[in-house]
């Protein structure tokens, strides 16, 4: 089965997506021989993206999904990035199935690089805000660690990957280590001026993107060029435009010498050895001749992203821990939680008729959280952070037949009108009754149990999105936009792909799973670092502060190894 | 300009990489296993594309002919009730070309044919299959126009890696 015929290494990371990429460049920049487990194939950067280069009227079906895949796979047809060009990244449902006690749309690309390759690529500092609201507002536990933890790691991974942005000086939304920035259009910005003077703490500003706009030496050093606004990310970028995990940290760690990647192999369990106290190595079984082996280390990274680190967790069970790896407790698998992704609001805007835009930007601006950040102010816990966007195209005239309209179409020369629109990212409350578990009979195809999914919105979701209709539509108006017009999508949770948790980090054994430096309280050289650590959700894209939390944690692992040994 | 030679070797790197053969359009694909029309309605289908959106002096090179592109995508992307749907209003269009002139559309001239638009464009009255067939057949060909080259690039000014985004320019 394997590439490689070595059973022993320093450290072993589950996963190879973006956070696994990050936990493999800190520890093998430091020397440890790491193995890195990946379920799916190897896509190897510019090689491996077949439609990066194909042009809009290449595509035979110009980007539809054929009606037979989308039939066989209902909940990976919603996602809005699954279109003909990028979706050889997804995993079909029919593929991998689960279990929707309550109905979840469980987004996921099994490859190297993992969802990092069509990731959106916002990338939004947390702040206090944020690391205290648990806290302060009395759900879930009070996270271990505060911003100031986390800033230079913020900064650590900001300077690696590249991401454009301005300083906003706001206290919602901590500024970085920033590129320039693509801009706004003249109507976000008059949106913004127009927040400006009407409330105090409404900001808009230009949304923060892992997209390089300026020449660093290190971006150099990992072969990577300016961004070129093609805007068609998803398929994976021949010049490095943004960041995923195989442009830059994979690559990066390979050419130190130390990491031995493994794609296939599905990892079915972690090794505890209850003689040493600490779990020694992984079980593998490969995806394709489904045989099993078994490889050892000092450290184990897990980072299979929120679910399946979730899941694998509750599969590793040994005499010591019947319920899943360090679940002594019974939290495991709980207060799993998502981002509140249904309401949108959108309009016209009259003004402004003489100025368009030119070229294109892979983001847009964002409004950050307003509600409840200095003090509770309304009937629901926490608030949203939304996104802006104010555009006008081309209005391609339509009329007619015959060679009347082969005439109008290519005399279309009139612009429409501005529209704007926005899209709620509502943070939501972790609870006991949201929560993943192993069904008791029913297994996948590697013998690996089916996981049941139990997520819902509650009450205080519900009341948020009434709250961002009615701000959000006063905001509009006080911006003179007409034709305001709002909908609930009633999306399930995890169409968002923002889903958290589970794995939760605290202070106490008692009542969280992780330490404050992403290791299992109860089995401490097992380090979880991709969502599934988080405390409580936040409104920000979690991508951002998943890989400073890693980078944090594996250079704990390091410094623990170099005084110890491991 | 280092840049702009690294730009241009990427993008070379990139358009060898781009060559899927999977993906691409197979021009002499006949049988639409799907939609299977017979010789009488592939000519039906033709002639009235072409009479609905002639583009020999339009400018607009299309990779495959637009028929294929239509049947292609119904074939492919569209329910079997819808392909039912279109091809019973397909039958519905040859047969009321032939109640009205005696005659096949293709064969009908300019005038006449005229005439079968102004009676599928005019409001209400249609069968749902004849409407279902009139909107699909002219929005796909309408996508299929401009979505072509010579559209994108001339008329929407569109540009494939544009490299910049300016927000606030004169109309």
């Amino acid at each position: 089965m394997p590439n490689t015929t070595d059973h022993n290494f320093d450290a072993i990371i589950i996963g190879g997506g973006m956070t696994g990429g990050w936990a493999a460049k800190e520890l093998c920049e430091n020397g440890l021989k790491t193995l890195m487990l990946e379920r799916g194939r190897n896509v190897e950067h510019i090689k491996d993206y077949p439609t990066t280069g194909m042009q809009p009227w290449e595509f035979k079906h110009r980007n539809r999904i054929p009606y037979e895949v989308e039939k066989e796979n209902p909940v990976i047809s919603r996602c809005y990035a699954f279109k003909e060009d990028a979706m050889h990244f997804f995993v079909k449902d029919s593929e991998h199935p689960y279990i929707q006690d309550k109905p979840f749309d469980w987004i996921r690309g099994y490859q190297v690089g993992g969802k990092s390759i069509m990731w959106a690529r916002q990338v939004q500092r947390w702040s206090d805000f944020d690391f205290e609201g648990p806290a302060r507002d009395g759900f879930a536990v009070d996270w271990p660690i505060r911003y100031k933890d986390l800033e230079k790691w913020y900064t650590h991974v900001e300077q690696f990957i590249g991401v454009s942005g301005n300083k906003d000086g706001v206290d919602t939304l901590p500024d970085g280590d920033f590129l320039k920035p693509f801009g706004m259009s003249c109507v976000e910005e008059h949106f913004k001026d127009k927040m400006k003077e009407s409330y105090k703490d409404r900001h808009v500003i230009y949304a923060r993107c892992a997209h390089l706009t300026e020449e660093r030496e290190i971006f150099k050093q990992q072969g990577r060029v300016l961004c070129q606004s093609r805007n068609i990310c998803q398929r994976g970028c021949p010049y490095g435009g943004y960041f995923n995990a195989n442009s830059t940290v994979i690559p990066w760690a390979l050419k130190t010498g130390n990491l031995t990647l493994q794609p296939h192999s599905v990892v079915h369990s972690i090794i505890f050895d209850e003689k040493e106290n600490r779990a020694t190595g992984v079980r593998v079984i490969h995806a394709e001749t489904k045989e099993t082996t078994e490889y050892f280390a000092k450290i184990i990274f897990l980072n299979a992203a929120t679910l399946n680190t979730n899941l694998v967790l509750l599969n590793s069970k040994s005499d010591r821990f019947p319920n899943g790896l360090g679940n002594e407790n019974g939290l495991l698998g709980k207060y799993v939680g998502f981002h509140n992704y249904r309401a949108k609001i959108w309009a016209n805007y009259e003004g402004h008729k003489d100025f368009k835009t030119e070229g294109r930007r892979p983001t847009s601006s964002y409004v950050p959280r307003f509600r409840n950040v200095y003090k509770q102010e309304t009937d629901f816990l926490r608030g949203y952070a939304a996104t802006f966007y104010a555009g006008r195209r081309l209005d391609v005239n339509k009329e007619g037949f015959g060679q009347q309209l082969t005439d109008n179409l290519l005399g279309s020369k009139n612009f429409g009108g501005w529209t704007v629109g926005s899209g709620m990212m509502g943070e939501t409350i972790p609870k006991e009754t949201n929560f993943v578990a192993l069904d008791a009979s029913q297994k996948d195809a590697w013998g690996i149990p089916l996981l049941h999914i139990n997520m819902v919105h509650d009450d205080n979701d519900e009341k948020m999105i009434k709250d961002f209709f009615e701000q959000f539509t006063e905001m509009y108006q006080k911006a003179g936009f007409t034709d305001i017009q709002t909908k609930d999508t009633q999306q399930a949770p995890g169409l968002d792909i923002h889903e958290m948790g589970g794995v939760r980090m605290g202070k106490d054994p008692k009542t969280s799973v992780l330490n404050e430096w992403n290791q299992l309280h109860a089995c401490p050289n097992v380090y979880v670092t991709d969502g599934a650590c988080m405390t409580s959700m936040s409104t920000q894209n979690p991508s951002l502060t998943f890989m400073a939390l890693t980078a944090r944690a594996a250079n704990h692992a390091v410094e623990k190894w170099k005084k110890n040994g491991k | 300009m280092k840049r702009r030679q690294a730009i241009k070797q990427l993008a070379i790197i990139s358009a060898a990489a781009a060559v899927l053969p999977g993906c691409l359009t197979e021009p002499n694909r006949v049988a639409y296993e799907n939609v299977a029309l017979n010789k009488g309605q592939n000519q039906l289908l033709e002639s009235f594309i072409q009479r609905l959106l002639p583009k020999e002096k339009s400018g607009v090179v299309t990779p495959e002919k637009t028929t294929d592109f239509i049947l292609t995508v119904l074939n492919d992307c569209y329910s079997p009730e819808d392909i039912q749907k279109f091809k019973v209003g397909l039958s519905e269009l040859q047969a009321y070309c032939q109640q009205t002139y005696k005659s096949n559309f293709e064969e009908l001239d300019s005038s006449k044919q005229a005439a079968v638009f102004g009676y599928l464009t005019k409001s209400g009255g249609l069968s749902e299959p004849t409407q279902f067939f009139y909107d699909t057949a002219r929005s796909l060909t309408i996508e299929h126009f401009t979505n072509a080259e010579f559209f994108m690039k001339n008329i929407m000014k569109w540009e494939f890696a544009p490299g910049y985004f300016k927000g606030c320019v004169p109309v």
